[in-house]
C-alpha cells in the first residue's frame, strides 16, 4: 500500500481523536521509528497518540512486538494498529493481542482493486460484507467476470485472505488507569 | 477508532436505536483531493451498508456535501420520491472537514447489470422506470409563474459567465452566439430540479425494481435545461457500446451510437426513452439545443467545481465539437 493511502487510512480511522501516530516499521534491516501527524480538534497533542506496528519482516516479528510493548507502555492510550502484508502472521498477531490483553480488535483485509477498501474479516456478517464489496466492482471483460466469481467462491469457502494484499488489526485498547 | 466515534455519537447522528456494534468499511472512491472518502456502515447481520458516510478529503470541497445534504432534505419532503433518495441523517464537521451521513440502499447498480446481462426485457423495463423516476425528480423544482418577473426567460448562466473559457476550449465564439440566440427564442418556461449526474452507476436496482438514486453532490434546483436525461442517454450508449467494444470510451460510443450507422437497436431504445421523458414526440431542434447545452455544462463542470479541467471535461468537449460539426444523427433529423 502506498504511503499516500496509508496516511489516508490513519486519518480516516483515527484522525478525529489523535493528533499523531508513532509508527514502528519493521523490515529485514531493523526497526524504523517515525511519527506521522494526524489531524484532530479534540485530542490533546501532548498525551494522545496512536501507536502503529508495521510488520514487513516475518522473521523480526518478536522484535517488533517487543518494541510495540515498550511504545504503548509510554502512551496513555492503548489504541494501536498492526499492519502486515504477510497473511502467515495473522494468527501470531491475534495471539499477541490476546496474550498482552491489548484490547478488542477488528481485522481488515486491504483490497487493492478499483475501490481501495478495507474489508472486515471478522464479525458475524463479514462474509456478506466481503461479497458486497466484490459485487461493487464493474467488470466487463470475461477475465474480470471470472475473477469476480472466483473471489466470491473463495469468500464462501472461508479462504478469502488470498484476495487481500495486506491486513490491518485495529485495536481499541484499554485506557490506562491514569486516564480515569 | 472510527467505529467507536459513530457508536459514541449515535444519538446525535441518528434518530434510530443504536446497534450493539457496527462493521465499518472505508473506501477510497478516487485518488483526487476533490474526492470523498467513504465509510460504509453495516449493522450486525446486515448484508448491505445501511448508512453511508461521505467525508470531504479537503475542506475546500466541503460545499459539495453541503449541496448534497440540502438537495436530499428538499427531495425527502416529496412523498413520491422519499423512498428513492438517501435519507439525510446528519451533516457534521471534524477537523474542518465536512462529513455527511446518509441512508444506504441494497442492490447493485444498473450500469453493472446492463454490462452483465445486456439489453433484456428486464433491463429495458428498468431503463423505462429510471426515466419515469427522472421525470418526477426533474419536476420537483420550482415552476415559474406565467405572470411577473419569473416569466422572464433565463439564459443558462454558463454561456455568459464562462464564454472566455468556452472559447479557450476551442468552441467558436460564433457558435456560442448561435446557441444563445436559439435558447432565447425558446418559449419554454420550465425549471428543473436536476440530479446533476444521472447515469446508470448512480441508479441502484434489486429484484427487478429501482431501489434508490445516489450521489446527489451536483444537484441543482431551478435549472433551465433538463440535462439529466441527455447525460443518462449518453452514458447508456457508452454502457452498451463499450460492452461490445472493450476499448471504446464515452466519446467513441457517443459518435458511434448517436451518429453511426451501427447499433440501430440501441438507437431506437434511446429514441423511445427520450419520447418517454418528454411524454410526446420530441422536436429534433429542441433536442439538439438541449444536447449542446448539456455538453457545454458537462465540459465545464469540473472546471467550475474544482478550478481546473479534468479528463471528463475534455471528453465532453470532444463530444460537443462532434455534435456541432455533424447534423447526421438518427434523432436529430
Amino acid at each position: 500500500m502506498s504511503k499516500f493511502e496509508f496516511q489516508r487510512f490513519l486519518i480516516l480511522f483515527w484522525g478525529h481523536y489523535f493528533s499523531k501516530a508513532n509508527i514502528l516499521s519493521v523490515n529485514d534491516n531493523g526497526i524504523e521509528r517515525k511519527t506521522t501527524k494526524l489531524v484532530t480538534e479534540e485530542g490533546n497533542a501532548e498525551r494522545d497518540y496512536l501507536t502503529g506496528l508495521e510488520l514487513y519482516s516475518e522473521k523480526r516479528f518478536e522484535e517488533g512486538v517487543t518494541a510495540l510493548i515498550e511504545e504503548t507502555s509510554l502512551a496513555k492510550s492503548r489504541n494501536c494498529y498492526f499492519f502486515t502484508p504477510h497473511k502467515k502472521l495473522i494468527p501470531k498477531i491475534k495471539e499477541t493481542i490476546e496474550r498482552l490483553s491489548l484490547g478488542n480488535y477488528d481485522l481488515f483485509g486491504i483490497d487493492p482493486d478499483y475501490f481501495y477498501s478495507f474489508v472486515p474479516l471478522n464479525g458475524k456478517n463479514h462474509k456478506a460484507i466481503e461479497k458486497y464489496i466484490v459485487g461493487m466492482k464493474t467488470e466487463s471483460s470475461v477475465k474480470g467476470k471470472l475473477k469476480k466469481e472466483f473471489k466470491r467462491l473463495l469468500i464462501a469457502l472461508g479462504l478469502s485472505e488470498t484476495i487481500y494484499e495486506g491486513f490491518i488489526f485495529s485495536v481499541s485498547g484499554r485506557e490506562s488507569i491514569d486516564e480515569k | 477508532m472510527i467505529k467507536d466515534f459513530f457508536l459514541k455519537n449515535w444519538d446525535l447522528f441518528f434518530n434510530e436505536p443504536k446497534p450493539l456494534t457496527l462493521q465499518v468499511v472505508p473506501i477510497s472512491s478516487c485518488l483526487y483531493d476533490y474526492g470523498n472518502d467513504i465509510v460504509l456502515l453495516f449493522p450486525p447481520y446486515s448484508t448491505y451498508p445501511e448508512y453511508v458516510v461521505k467525508i470531504a478529503r479537503s475542506a475546500k470541497y466541503n460545499f459539495k456535501l453541503h449541496n448534497e445534504y440540502d438537495a436530499l432534505k428538499a427531495l425527502f419532503e416529496k412523498k413520491e420520491l422519499s423512498k428513492f433518495v438517501p435519507y439525510p441523517h446528519h451533516l457534521g464537521e471534524v477537523s474542518g472537514k465536512t462529513f455527511f451521513i446518509q441512508g444506504g440502499f441494497s442492490g447493485s447498480n444498473l450500469f453493472n447489470l446492463i454490462k452483465e446481462k445486456g439489453l433484456t426485457s428486464h433491463t429495458k423495463t428498468l431503463l423505462n422506470d429510471a426515466v419515469d423516476l427522472l421525470v418526477t425528480i426533474n419536476a420537483s423544482g420550482v415552476n415559474v409563474d406565467e405572470s411577473g418577473d419569473q416569466c422572464q426567460k433565463r439564459e443558462p448562466d454558463t454561456l455568459k459567465t464562462y464564454r472566455r473559457e468556452l472559447i479557450n476550449l476551442g468552441i467558436a465564439e460564433q457558435n456560442i452566439e448561435i446557441i444563445r440566440d436559439e435558447y432565447h427564442s425558446l418559449k419554454n418556461k420550465n425549471s428543473y430540479f436536476l440530479h446533476g449526474d444521472y447515469w446508470q452507476t448512480n441508479i441502484l436496482v434489486e429484484n427487478r425494481k429501482i431501489k434508490g438514486i445516489i450521489d446527489w453532490e451536483f444537484a441543482a434546483r431551478n435549472a433551465s435545461v433538463p440535462m439529466d436525461i441527455f447525460w443518462f442517454l449518453i452514458n447508456l450508449a457508452y454502457c452498451i457500446h463499450s460492452t461490445n467494444n472493450n476499448n471504446s470510451n464515452i466519446s467513441d460510443s457517443f459518435r458511434n451510437v448517436f451518429f453511426g450507422e451501427v447499433e440501430s437497436g440501441v438507437q431506437s431504445l434511446i429514441s423511445s426513452l427520450l419520447q418517454r421523458y418528454f411524454q410526446s414526440d420530441f422536436d429534433p431542434k429542441l433536442v439538439r439545443l438541449y444536447l449542446k447545452l448539456t455538453l457545454i455544462e458537462m465540459s465545464l463542470r469540473e472546471f467550475k467545481t474544482y478550478g481546473s479541467h479534468t479528463n471528463m471535461d475534455k471528453v465532453c468537449v470532444e463530444m460537443l465539437k462532434h455534435l456541432m460539426n455533424n447534423s447526421n444523427s438518427f434523432f436529430l433529423k
